[in-house]
């Protein structure tokens, strides 16, 4: 099946700062990916490149249109929350129903208001008189009731408390995403997130560090927590990244069966966080 | 909005849609109506400064003494001052909120960020720019045209009614009505295309500005203008920019024509408005050279929300 996203040497230089430098990728159909990297790693740039936000260099296809130039169209299929509150101030929920209702082919306004009735919102209170959760609801019933094909969030739960963090993945997840759509997210809460990726993309200074689905990472990486006895004979086997934890070491490797480092210690799959980490530390 | 959808699946030479049970929203209404929504000065200013008016009106202090409208033609000039000083604060505020306007409305998207919300609808640039212009150039000055052409009649009711008593006796003259409404009409049109090159200047320098947009409408010109004075010792640029700026009525020929000397006497006005001719003012060359500008900085305007990426 066609990839939803097709990223081919994609470059966006910033003066001497390489914000993409040859970034390539490609999202298939129905995957829940991760773009994971440090601060100025290039996420929002490679997004926004995505978006039709920002120029860029090489080759890039989204849903088999080109981003820069058919923006209008392509946001009849791509949904995105840039960041939390970017909603205007001025503008009443009543009002950005509304609004998408007169713009967006695709919007289902009884979607929508079913949503905010679950919510404290109110059809004639003005952005500027919610908090920042309530804002990203808004934005979110707004967005989930548009049958889309591609959601793009960056950031979404920024600044959010735990509560509204844990009820908007879980709605994303229960009442948004099916076969049929792709989710390209952004956070910097990687465990909050874990669970429901399929697909992981690292980013490290404009570069992807590791692009893999969620279930291969098992067979690829390997992370062993050694105790002091056997740190010696671990450390011969090369582990790229090795931290200490309460007297023992967690050392991560590549490459290697689980089955041959038993030996050595506690074996188990790394979480992405940690795997993130490592691979970030490492390089 | 006119390109045709490309489709994922190719399904042949058919370069129409496949078929959608989606409808077809009413954009360019919708986006006017957010317009509405976010620069409500843009009716509120014409509404209060009608209210103002009749307020004026109905308790202002007047004196309908005899001599003031012994003579029909004075009568028929005291109307036609009272209607045509009516319409001027409103086309005074018309120049003022549109000007405010076109220098806020692709800035403040910009600053609180918004944008990204409003370019995640499937909306283009130029569509965006244009509902923009369309309120700009043509929906704001027919509002304030017709808020004012309806002030003049209820403030002109109220003193027909106010000096019914007074010797005169009536007070309404539909014709002279009628045809200070019908300049007042063409000269809203003059002065809208007139001016619609710094209109366009304003929503340029409007999604282009970083910050302090009123600075970078006025400093560019005013450098160039001195950097032309200092360098070649001539001010070309500066005439250009009084000439623009000034009343489009000036450059027109819209002064009646033959004024007698001495034109201080109370007639002066009804023979203004009788003479009056806004006509020529559409045949004046300089009047569509300005209109070809503002077309052009349109464009560069959109190019500009197209590609600016400052979020």
């Amino acid at each position: 099946m066609t990839a939803v996203i097709e990223a081919r040497g994609l470059r966006k230089y910033y003066g001497s700062n390489r914000a993409l430098d040859d970034v390539t990728f490609s999202v298939a159909p129905g995957r829940i990916v991760g773009m994971i990297g440090a601060n100025g790693a290039g996420k929002t740039t490679a997004l926004k490149a995505i978006l039709g936000l920002t120029s860029y260099q090489g080759d890039l296809t989204v849903l088999g249109r080109n981003p820069r130039t058919q923006r209008d169209e392509l946001m009849r299929d791509v949904c995105f929350i840039a960041d939390v509150a970017v909603l205007s101030r001025w503008l009443k929920v009543s009002q950005a129903l509304d609004y998408v209702a007169g713009v967006h082919p695709r919007f289902n306004r009884e979607h929508a208001e079913q949503f905010l009735r679950k919510t404290d919102l109110k059809m004639n209170s003005r952005v500027r008189e919610l908090s920042k959760g309530m804002v990203t609801q808004l934005h979110l019933a707004l967005i989930l009731a548009i049958d889309a094909r591609l959601l793009v969030l960056d950031e979404p739960t920024l600044g959010l408390d735990l509560l509204y963090r844990r009820q908007f993945y879980d709605t994303l997840l229960n009442d948004y995403f099916d076969k049929d759509r792709t989710i390209l997210l952004t956070t910097h809460q990687v465990e909050e997130i874990e669970h429901l990726l399929t697909d992981v993309l690292f980013l490290r200074q404009g570069r992807v560090t590791l692009d893999a689905p969620v279930e291969t990472l098992a067979q690829q990486y390997v992370q062993v927590t050694v105790g002091p006895d056997q740190v010696a004979r671990a450390r011969q086997l090369h582990p790229f990244y090795e931290r200490e934890i309460f007297g023992r070491v967690a050392m991560f490797f590549e490459g290697q069966s689980p089955e041959s480092l038993e030996p050595l210690g506690d074996v188990r799959t790394p979480s992405i966080a940690d795997l993130f980490v490592a691979k970030m530390q490492a390089a | 909005m006119s390109t045709p959808e490309p489709t994922l699946e190719a399904t042949g030479a058919d370069s129409t849609p496949a078929p959608t049970v989606y409808g077809h929203p009413p954009v360019l209404r919708t986006l006017i109506r957010r317009e509405l929504w976010e620069h409500r000065a843009l009716w509120i200013a014409p509404l209060s400064v009608a209210a103002l008016l009749l307020v004026g009106a109905i308790i202002g202090k007047q004196s309908f003494d005899s001599n003031m409208a012994a003579l029909p033609e004075q009568r028929s000039a005291v109307f036609g001052l009272v209607v045509a000083l009516a319409a001027l604060p409103q086309f005074f505020t018309l120049g003022l909120i549109v000007s405010m306007y076109a220098a806020d409305c692709l800035y403040t998207e910009r600053k609180d960020r918004s944008i990204l919300f409003w370019k995640s609808m499937p909306v283009s640039d130029t569509l965006t720019v244009l509902s923009k212009l369309l309120l700009a150039l043509v929906l704001v000055p027919l509002g304030v045209y017709l808020v004012s052409a309806a002030t003049t009649l209820l403030m002109t009711g109220i003193y027909y009614v106010r000096a019914a008593d007074h010797v005169g006796g009536v007070f309404w003259e539909a014709g002279t009505w009628l045809r200070i409404q019908g300049i007042s009409l063409l000269a809203v049109i003059a002065g809208v295309l007139w001016y619609a090159p710094i209109t366009a200047y304003l929503l340029l320098v409007s999604a282009w500005a970083r910050r302090s947009v009123w600075l970078w409408v006025i400093l560019p010109p005013l450098v160039i203008a001195m950097m032309e004075r200092i360098a070649l010792g001539t001010h070309h640029v500066w005439s250009i920019l009084m000439y623009r700026m000034g009343a489009v009525f000036l450059h027109a020929g819209m002064t009646p024509p033959g004024a007698p000397d001495g034109a201080s006497q109370p007639l002066t006005l009804n023979m203004l408005i009788a003479n009056i001719n806004p006509l020529p003012v559409f045949a004046n060359v300089d009047l569509w050279l300005g209109v070809l500008v503002a077309a052009l900085l349109i464009v560069a305007t959109i190019r500009i929300r197209q590609y600016r990426d400052d979020t």
